[in-house]
Order: C-alpha cells, then structure tokens, then sequence
C-alpha cells in the first residue's frame, strides 16, 4: 500500500540529499522515496518520459520536494511545468529553500509552491508543512 | 433799399399822412365852428340892433338911428357896415361914411321873412352879410356886415399851430421810426457781419447780451445760426482731430498714404510720406517720376513693372517691397500696397496705396534670422553633446544594471551555495551526535558541539551579511509606516526565541513616520534585538522605544538599561564587524549596527547614542532630513 506513496524528492546536493533521507526515515516517513538529481530528471519522472518511460504515468507523487538550485532546469521553471500540465496542477509542492531570500518565496507562491520548508528538511517545519496541506496520513506511517 | 429806411419811410410816411389828414380836418372844423360862432354873434348883434331900431325906423327916426348906427360900428371891429332898408324898400339909414357903396346896390332889394346869410369877397378881406326883416312880413330889413379878418387870422394862426404839431409828429414818428428800424434790424446786422465773417473763416464770438435786444424771432435766428456755428466748429475740430490722429498714426506706424491720379498725373503724398522718403513738401512736387527717382537703381525695373502690372490687370496687385535711396544716400526699406480704381471701360483711372517704412522691422527680421541659424546651430551642438551624454548615461546605467545583477547573483549564489557545505557540517555533525552519540567521550561531544556553533555561526553571519547588502541593493517603497507596531513585532519575535526572560517593554503607541516599512522594521529589529541581548545580565531589564523632539524635529528612540558602553567608543558603533564587547559576554556579529546605519543613511535620517557602561545605552534616531 505504501508503495504507491510516492515522495519524490528534487535536490541536487548529495549531503543535502542524505541528510534529508535521514530525517524521514528517522521519522518513519511510509512513502516510497524517489530522489532526482536535477530538474530534467525531475520533469521526466514526473511525465514518465525519457529514463522513467516505463513508469506508470498516472502513479503521481503524493508530495515534491523541490530544491530550487538545480542543473539544466532550475526548480521554478520545474514548478511552472508541473503547474501547467492538466494532470499534475494539483501535485501538492513543497519548496526547498537554503536561504531566506525574499525573491525566492515570492516566485515560488506566484508559480503555485503550496508551502516552504528549510533546508535540510527540517522534520518539524515539514510536518507542519503536511499538517497544513492536508495530506497528514499521506506521509506519514500512522495513516489508516 | 435798406430794410430800416423803408421801415423808416414807412412809419414817416404814415404819420404824416395821419397829421395831415387830422390838422386838415381839425382846421376845418375850428374854422367852421369859429365861423359859426362869428356868425352867431352877427345875429345876436342884428337882433339887439333890430329889437333897438324896429320903432325909430317906424317912426322914422333917421338921425338916431344913423347915430346909433354909427356908434355901434364905431365900438365894434368886426362891424364893417350895417345898413336899413325902410319899409318902402329904399334905404333908410347906413353907416358908410363915404356914401353907399355901389357893390351893396343889389342887396337892397332882399326880400322875404328869412334871415340871409352872404357872404362876398372884397379887397379888404372876405365879408359876411346879414340881412333880417326888422318886423316880419315887412319890407324894412336891417342889413350888417362883418369882416371875418380876425376869424381869419385866428383861423391862420390855427392853422399853423396845426401845422407845426403835424410837423413835430412826423419828426417824432421818424425818430420812432428810425430807432424802432434800428432796433429791428441792428441785430439781424450783426448776424449779417457775423455770418460774412464766418464765411471769411473768421473766429466769431456772439454777444448773447446784444442778441437779447432783438426780437424773438431774431433771437432764434440767432439761436439757430449759433447752433449750426457751433456744431460746425466741433465738426471742424473733429476733422482736424481726426487729421491729427491719422497723421500720428502714420507718423507711429511709419506709413503714409498716397493718391495718384493717373490720367491728371498729379500725385498727392501724406507728411509721413515726405518724412520717409527724407523730403520735404516744398523742396519736392510728387509725381511718379519724381518718385522713381528716389527708388534704389536696383529696385528700379522690379518696381516700374509691378506698378505697369497692376495698372494692366487686377490680377496683379501692386504689392512690393523696395528699397529708396534718400537725399543724403541713407537705403531705407519700404513696403508699398495699393488698389487701382477704373472707368467702367477698364480704364485705370487713380491708384491710392500706402508706403510703410519697413527698415527697421528688415533689419531685426534679419538679425533675428542670424540668432535663428545662431540657435540652431547651437541647439544642434547641444544636443549631439547630449546625446553623446545620454549615450555615456545610458551605457554607464547598462553596466550599473550589470554590475547589480551580478551582485544579485553572487548574493544569491552565497545565500545558497554558501550555506550548502555549513548545512553539511551542521547536519552530519548532529547525525553523528545523535547516531553515534555512545561512541564519543565528553570530549568529543564538546569538539562537536564546538564544530555545530561554528557552523551556525557563520550561517548567522551570511544571513547578516545578506541582509546589509540587501538594505543597499533593494530599492525604498516610501509610505507612512507605524512604529509601534514594528516594535511590537520585534518584541514579539524575540519573546517567542526566549519566553523564559522577565523584560519589561514599554512602547510609545502611534508612533508615526515616513519610510520604507520593510527598512524600518530591519531597523527597529536590530536595535530592539540589541537592547534584548545586552540586558541578558539585568535581573529587571527594560527597554523603552518613544519619540521626543529636537526643535519640530520627531526623535525617535530606543533605551536599555543593559551593559551599555564607553562613550569613547561610540564612533566605532556603526561600523561593520565592529564590536564593544567580548563574544564571550555577548554573542554577535558585529553588523547590526551597520546595518541599522545604512537604514538610517537611506532615509536621510541621523542616528546617534547616549551610553555610559553598565548603565544601559539610548539609541536616537530620525528617519527625515532635519
């Protein structure tokens, strides 16, 4: 059942990466975690395309994590796709951020970010961040 | 013949004709009354001398009564005669002293009862005779005679008085007459002179008192030739006003008119025409040659053609401006405009135009014409300068675009990639604190924790660091911004990070101001968290933010009664990675202050502090130019 509980997860930095895989497995996050490296790969998953083309394209993520400092395609313009295909406009995302820097927050809500969470995710902002999104037994293993 | 003779006449000859009929008349009657009255006493005498003599002729008496006879006519002058026939019808008695004269023969035989009145002429004068009968039915009648010498004479002297009052009244109706006539006509005289002087063009000054003398038609005569005198002197004045003013008006305008009998040759020229053309009226008779002469030798042709032209057709009408040479060789430019006036056959008859003196207007028309092209000239040069300005302005602006983009990107790139390996110590630093806690001594979680607050640390640090660069780089939303509610934000803030602490806040409500909000709200953060930090040692801290005045100058403040300073350092305060204390007693990356500075230096604000250590520190500040 779990496994159709995707989390996936778009960062680039490795330590990032395991320091963030850490925390949820720490917190017994139930979904399946899918990490990609960069927003090509980001967007290819997420329309099963390309490496992901044998993937089952109506098995969407329940929740992305998106870094915004990405190779190739940077994470709003990863956001402003996601947004702008008929079958994922309504993929909950979450943004990662690193900074607090103003601009970012900004573009992020005007492309459609549903919350924020710093980085490396931090447990308690992302429950909140789920809390907040509804999504409470999506993430987490004490789901029905 | 003149009015008052014939009214003199007139009046002379009626009253002459008046006393001459009237003295005619009068003399007639006096001299029948008187005539009259002679005869009555004739009567009366023949009846005393009837009643007297009637017996003695009876009884005839002839020598009494010849005594009788005589004596009365003795006693009387008028008496001349009287003689009786006696009742025989001879003669009786008679007082002729000389014998019967023989021219009273025929008057013996007068019969009859009647009394008969005669009367004759004689040489001595004219006689009355008397006859009556002494007894009537009888022959015997008594016959007197009177002479009418006095009567006559009395008639005679009447009749010159007469004459002599017919006289004087003519003489009087003349002097009536002439001074009436005189009266009458004196005043329509004077109207006469008047109005002959008037005619010679003289000035005429009517005197009302002699005027009153006249009758009233006179007067109204005169009332009316008054009028039309008058009114005619205001039109005369009006004409010579007008003349006056369109002479002015030609002189201001320098323009003057002219009028050109064509077929006559005759030229009139106005003064101002004279006066532009350098000429005076006597020394010059206008005519076209005359003209033509005064026109520049270059203008010549152009301005005989045009003339030609516009006499030939309507077409062309005579428009030009030429240039005149003047008697003492000044150019001047004048502008000419004329209308030709034809015979119904086409024939040109006269050409009125205007000559308008345009030298001046020439000569500023080309100077203006010279600063035009000078402007242009300079307008151009300005603005390729300008141009070549806006050129540099726009490439610097260009660069400086870059230049912050860059800067933008670096920012971007040190808040992110910065942070990146800090998050990396930190978190695995903590993973391996919580995963491998048991196989690390004191020491070792000590060197950890060590490794944890200097990662931390510089994450401060660049966020501080990120936050002074963006207070410069980040362009001011001015608007009014509440104080108050900024600083209770800030207290807010910092009571969530540290609720255990007992701080006594007091904020002066409403404080109001014009800035950027986001700026003042970093501002009030930093000087709030400064007044938070440096009370931690104060078992009762207080921190106060209030506004007080410097002149009409709004001074807001922000006290403590924390660890506060030396003065002597104050000047160091507002610099970047300056600090007063040791990290030790106070963490801190010594950009606060810095940056509170360039919030202030971007509201053209001042900020300055009063301090004394271990007595707390006020920070004042303005957010205005003061």
């Amino acid at each position: 059942m779990s496994k159709d509980k995707i989390l996936l997860l778009v960062e680039d930095n490795p330590d990032d990466e395991a320091l963030t895989v850490r925390a949820l497995k720490r917190h017994h996050i139930a979904n399946q975690l899918i990490v990609v490296r960069d927003g090509e790969e980001a967007l290819d998953f997420i329309f099963a395309r390309g490496a992901f083309a044998d993937r089952d394209a109506s098995v969407l993520p329940q929740v992305i994590l998106l870094d915004l400092k990405l190779p190739k395609i940077d994470g709003l313009e990863v956001l402003r796709q996601i947004r702008a295909n008929e079958l994922t406009r309504n993929v909950p995302v979450v943004v990662l951020t690193s900074s607090n820097e103003e601009q970012d927050i900004v573009n992020s809500y005007d492309l459609g970010a549903n919350s924020y969470v710093r980085k490396p995710v931090d447990f308690e902002q992302f429950i909140e961040a789920a809390r907040q999104l509804g999504m409470f037994w999506l993430v987490l293993n004490e789901t029905p | 013949m003149k009015l008052r003779y014939k009214i003199t006449l007139l009046i002379c000859g009626v009253a002459l004709s008046i006393a001459t009929a009237t003295t005619y008349w009068a003399s007639n009657l006096l001299s029948d009354a008187l005539l009259e009255r002679f005869e009555d006493e004739g009567q009366f005498i023949a009846h005393s001398l009837s009643e007297t003599l009637t017996i003695q002729v009876l009884e005839k008496e002839v020598g009494p009564v010849f005594d009788s006879l005589h004596k009365v006519v003795a006693a009387s002058t008028q008496l001349d005669y009287i003689f009786i026939t006696g009742f025989d019808g001879t003669l009786f008695a008679h007082s002729f002293s000389g014998g019967f004269p023989a021219a009273l023969v025929p008057m013996l035989s007068t019969n009859g009862d009647e009394e008969q009145i005669s009367r004759y002429n004689t040489p001595g004068g004219s006689v009355i005779h008397i006859s009556q009968p002494l007894i009537r039915g009888m022959d015997a009648r008594l016959h007197i005679g009177f002479n009418d010498n006095i009567i006559q004479t009395k008639i005679t002297q009447l009749r010159y008085t007469l004459a002599l009052i017919a006289i004087s009244i003519t003489v009087f109706a003349m002097a009536i007459g002439a001074l009436l006539s005189h009266r009458v006509t004196e005043p329509l005289n004077q109207l006469t002179r008047a109005i002959q002087r008037f005619g010679r063009g003289e000035l005429i000054d009517f005197d009302s008192a002699r005027v009153k003398r006249g009758s009233e038609e006179v007067a109204e005569l005169y009332q009316a030739f008054k009028t039309m005198v008058a009114a005619r002197e205001e039109s005369l004045k009006e004409l010579r006003r007008s003349e006056a003013s369109l002479a002015e008006a030609q002189h201001t305008a320098k323009l003057g008119n002219w009028d050109w009998n064509i077929q006559a040759g005759t030229l009139y020229w106005s003064d101002e025409i004279y006066r532009i053309f350098g000429l005076t009226p006597q020394a010059f008779d206008a005519t076209y040659e005359a003209f033509l002469k005064s026109v520049h030798p270059e203008d010549h042709t152009r301005v005989t053609e045009a003339v030609n032209c516009a006499i030939a057709s309507d077409d062309t009408p005579y428009d030009i401006d030429h240039r005149i040479v003047l008697p003492d060789g000044t150019i001047r430019v004048v502008h000419e405009q004329a209308q030709v006036f034809r015979d119904p056959a086409g024939g040109a008859l006269r050409m009125l135009g205007t000559v308008q003196d345009i030298t001046e207007r020439k000569r500023v028309e080309e100077e203006l014409a010279q600063h035009r092209f000078h402007l242009e000239e300079l307008v151009e040069a300005r603005t390729t300068s300008l141009k070549q300005r806006e050129a540099e302005l726009s490439t610097l602006t260009e660069r400086l675009q870059a230049s912050n983009q860059e800067l933008e990107a670096f920012s971007y790139s040190v808040s992110h990639d910065l942070r990146a390996p800090l998050r990396a110590i930190d978190g695995f630093s903590l993973a391996l604190q919580e995963d491998y806690g048991k196989q690390l001594d004191e020491t070792g979680h000590d060197y950890l924790q060590r490794v944890r607050k200097g990662a931390q640390k510089m994450s401060t640090l660049i966020d501080d660091l990120l936050q002074l660069s963006r207070i410069t780089r980040t362009e001011l939303k001015p608007g009014p911004v509440d104080l108050s509610q900024l600083a209770e934000q800030a207290v807010e803030e910092l009571r969530r990070g540290e609720p255990e602490r007992d701080i006594q806040t007091t904020i002066t409500p409403a404080l109001q101001a014009h800035g950027d909000a986001t700026l003042i709200g970093v501002l009030l953060g930093n000087l709030i968290g400064n007044a938070w930090k440096f009370t931690r040692q104060q078992p009762h801290a207080h921190i106060e933010v209030g506004r007080c005045y410097e002149g009409e100058q709004e001074v807001f403040f922000v006290r403590d009664n924390g660890a506060g300073f030396d003065m002597k350092y104050a000047h160091k305060l507002f610099k970047a990675f300056q600090r007063l204390h040791g990290l030790d007693q106070f963490e801190g990356t010594g950009i606060g202050l810095a940056t509170v500075q360039r919030v202030i230096n971007r509201h053209n604000g001042r900020i300055w502090t009063a301090a004394e250590a271990g007595k707390g520190a006020t920070f004042f500040f303005t957010l205005s130019p003061g």
